[in-house]
Formats: C-alpha cells, sequence, structure tokens
C-alpha cells in the first residue's frame, strides 16, 4: 500500500472566552475546559494585517500574564470578533 | 604584589595550593558524612547537611551544631574550625542566610515559624539570582526581602520571569530547598614526577598523552566514557595549579580528552615549573561506543534520544518499528517537525507535521 506524505498543521489557535473592559482590553480569560483566570499583566502587544490578496488575515496579539503566573499569547480576530490562544 | 612587598619587608607570601584546598575539602565532606548522609558541598568552604531525624541520635538543633563542627577539629586547625559560622534552618537558603548573619562560635538556629520574619529582614542581596536582577531591585527600591514581599508574584514574574517567582517564594520562606546527597563518583587518577622540573609546554603535552593513555587503559575505566577531566601540577618549591573542564561528548579518545585541556593550559600556564603532573578523570558518561569483536548489542532508539535524523541515517530499531505500526494500522501514524516558513508572522506557518515513513 503506498502511502504519500502529507503536511498536518501545527500550532493552531483554539478559541477561547474571554471578558473585556469597556476599552476592549482582556480582563478574563477562560480557557477550554478551565475556569476563567483574571489578566494580570499584559507584556507585549501587536497587530497582523496580512493576505489582503489571498484571505485577509487581521489579528490584534498580546503576550499576557495570568494571575496565577502563566504566559500565554492571546489574539483578537479582527475579521470574526472570536479570541483565541495560540503557541508561537 | 611589588608594591605591597615594597611597603612592607617582612611580608610572607602564601603560594595559592589549589590541590590542598581541594583535598581539605574531601577531608570535610568525609567527615560529615559520619554525622549525616545527606551533605551536600555548594561551593570552596561551604557545605549543608541535612540534620532531619538526627534529633534522636544527637539531641537538640544546637547540640546538633555543636556535633559537627567538634568532628571537624579532628583533622583542622582549631583556630581555623572555631572560626566557621554555622546556621540552621528549613531549607538550604534559610540556613545559608542563617549562617551568613552567625558570628563565629555563635550559631544561628531559625525555628520554622520565625523564618519568615527572619528573612523579612535580610537584604535582596542573599537571595541566589542572577546578580542583574539584584541590581534591578535595589535600583527600583527594593532593598530587603520584606519589601519585595509586598509585590504581587505576577507582577514579579512579569518584571524577572521565573527568577522573580523562585525570588518572592524564597522570601516567603514559601520555597524550602532540601538538601541533596552528594555523590561524587570514583575518580581515575594518574601522576607522572619528572625527573627535573619541567616548563616547556611542548614537554607538558607530550606528558598530558601519556597519562591520558596510562588512565584510559586502566580497568576501572573500562566500558565507560570519560565526561569530565582535571589536569593539575605540583609546582617547583611548592605550590600547586590546576585547570579541569567537561567536555561537550563523551569520549574515550585521547585526542579529545587532551584538546580542552590543552586549551584550557595555554590560557592559564602553570605560574612555575612542574615537579608532578597530575590527571583526573572525575565524571563518567555512559558506556563507550567502542564495541568488542563479537559485541551484537546494537544502541536502540530509546538510547538515542534527542538524535537529529538527517536524510539516511534513521536507527534500525526505528525503522523497524515503523515497519510494524504500517503493518497494524495501515499508515505510519509517526510524524516529525519540519519548518515551513520559519520567518512568517503568522505562527501556524511556521511548522508542520509531515508524516514519517523512513
Amino acid at each position: 500500500m503506498s502511502h504519500r506524505p502529507h503536511l498536518k498543521p501545527l500550532d493552531q489557535p483554539k478559541v477561547v472566552t474571554v471578558r473585556t473592559d469597556e476599552s476592549g482590553e482582556p480582563t478574563h480569560v477562560r480557557m477550554p475546559g478551565k475556569p476563567a483566570r483574571p489578566v494580570a499583566v499584559v507584556r507585549e502587544r501587536w497587530r497582523i494585517d496580512d493576505e489582503w490578496w489571498r484571505q485577509a488575515i487581521s489579528r490584534d496579539y498580546r503576550v499576557i500574564v495570568l494571575d496565577d503566573g502563566k504566559v500565554i499569547t492571546l489574539y483578537h480576530d479582527l475579521l470574526n470578533g472570536l479570541w483565541y490562544v495560540q503557541k508561537g | 604584589m611589588s608594591q605591597a612587598v615594597s611597603l612592607c619587608t617582612s611580608l610572607t607570601l602564601l603560594e595559592p595550593d589549589p590541590a590542598h584546598y581541594d583535598a581539605a575539602v574531601d577531608t570535610m565532606l568525609e567527615v560529615l558524612t559520619e554525622l549525616t548522609p545527606i551533605v551536600e558541598p555548594a561551593g570552596r568552604g561551604r557545605v549543608f547537611l541535612g540534620m532531619d531525624g538526627l534529633g534522636r541520635l544527637f539531641g537538640s538543633p544546637p547540640q546538633l551544631i555543636d556535633r559537627a563542627l567538634r568532628s571537624l577539629f579532628r583533622f583542622f586547625p582549631a583556630p581555623l574550625v572555631a572560626a566557621t559560622r554555622a546556621g540552621m534552618a528549613a531549607g538550604k537558603f534559610g540556613a545559608w542566610v542563617a549562617a551568613a548573619s552567625a558570628r563565629s562560635g555563635q550559631p544561628v538556629i531559625v525555628s520554622d515559624d520565625t523564618l519568615a520574619s527572619f528573612l523579612a529582614r535580610c537584604p535582596v542581596g542573599a537571595l541566589p539570582v542572577d546578580p542583574l536582577i539584584i541590581q534591578r531591585l535595589e535600583r527600583l527600591g527594593i532593598h530587603t526581602l520584606g519589601e519585595l514581599r509586598r509585590f504581587p508574584e505576577p507582577a514579579l514574574v512579569a518584571q524577572f520571569g521565573e527568577a522573580g517567582r523562585s525570588a518572592l517564594a524564597w522570601a516567603c520562606a514559601r520555597r524550602i530547598d532540601p538538601v541533596l546527597p552528594w555523590h561524587r563518583p570514583q575518580p581515575i587518577q594518574v601522576s607522572l614526577d619528572f625527573p627535573n622540573p619541567v616548563g616547556l609546554t611542548e614537554s607538558l603535552h607530550g606528558a598530558l598523552d601519556q597519562l591520558a593513555d596510562r588512565a584510559l587503559t586502566r580497568p576501572a575505566r573500562r566500558g565507560r566514557s570519560v565526561t569530565g577531566v582535571r589536569m593539575g601540577a605540583h609546582l617547583e618549591g611548592g605550590g600547586s595549579w590546576f585547570v579541569q573542564t567537561v567536555l561537550r561528548e563523551p569520549t574515550s579518545q585521547r585526542e579529545r580528552i587532551t584538546a580542552p585541556l590543552r586549551a584550557k593550559m595555554a590560557i592559564s600556564p602553570p605560574p612555575k615549573a612542574v615537579e608532578t603532573l597530575l590527571l583526573d578523570f572525575t565524571n563518567f558518561g555512559a558506556p563507550s561506543v567502542q564495541t568488542g569483536l563479537f559485541d551484537r548489542k546494537v544502541e536502540s532508539g530509546r538510547a538515542a534520544g534527542g538524535y537529529e535524523f538527517h536524510h539516511g541515517e534513521v536507527p534500525p530499531t526505528l525503522r523497524d518499528a515503523v515497519k510494524e505500526l504500517k503493518l497494524r494500522l495501515g499508515h505510519s501514524p509517526l510524524y516529525r517537525v519540519v519548518e515551513i516558513d520559519p520567518w512568517s508572522r503568522i505562527p501556524e506557518r511556521r511548522h508542520a507535521l509531515l508524516s514519517f515513513d523512513p
């Protein structure tokens, strides 16, 4: 049986539930299957707008520190309005 | 040094003798091991002792400390032992701070319920963290562990990373590091006495090669690769010198053992002519890759952990395992990470999983 090598995606973003304040800044993050945790610090922030010629990508990234000290990379998809957590 | 001698003509200069200091440390550790099996050296002149459970044998904490110090009198000069500072507390950090604040002959013993308040007065400089972190703390106006404790953990983690979390845990007496038992593998030592003191580098290199050959053929070394080596010398007129290194890879090849030592010797050569050259194999690694004539043992894939697969270099055992999985499942369920666009701004575009089917 022949088997052609194929690629599987890696570091795919996962949808999370995020509560925000009036200015749209995340205040609480609930990871899948876990309780919501408050955001302690926003360490870094940047924006990506790319591939407008194909399937446009527009994301507002943040590196945040939760109250338990865990550091995660979060982004707000500006096209569909959802929040995602991602590695890398 | 010349200025000092000219200012004080009666000055006595003592040559450093690191071989003697190390021998003294070894003696101290062996003596203390008679008291407790949990002994952890922490640099020249400092040692941690695990004293849990010894109260029934030797008495109260002050009696324990007294017994430890008295055991050293058998081998060391009385003034040296009398000048020793001792401290006792839960965990190595607390004990270290207690000893540092003690006076000679007056050990400091800190109980578990007073440890936090005792540490509050301690300067942040006592923390076992990067000195740059200490500098930053002091520039931020944080000078004692009590002041450090007022900050929330997320803020310290955001500023200093995991070191910030550890610093807070030590400051609050929440982190109790146990004493880890010291195990020193028996070194292999060889030495060579020169009929006349030798100062030429080439001669020392030749002698080093001879010593390495002798050490490698020692029955005690057989089957083990070498990971740590130390070269020392007794010098003309007294004193000693040494260099040591940890090898990048475990090896049993002479050249790979002697080359780093020659490099170290070039940077820090012996200050005087050498009367005796010494070579120690101090640490050992996995069994040597040299196989016997009839040795059929093949290195397993698990033993080759961290193996980087270059084209055509898949271990046979892994190849066999994939073949068996394909027979059972119809395809190879293994994948490996490959770079697709490592510089992409979009993280999920940088790497992917490629099915692994050698």
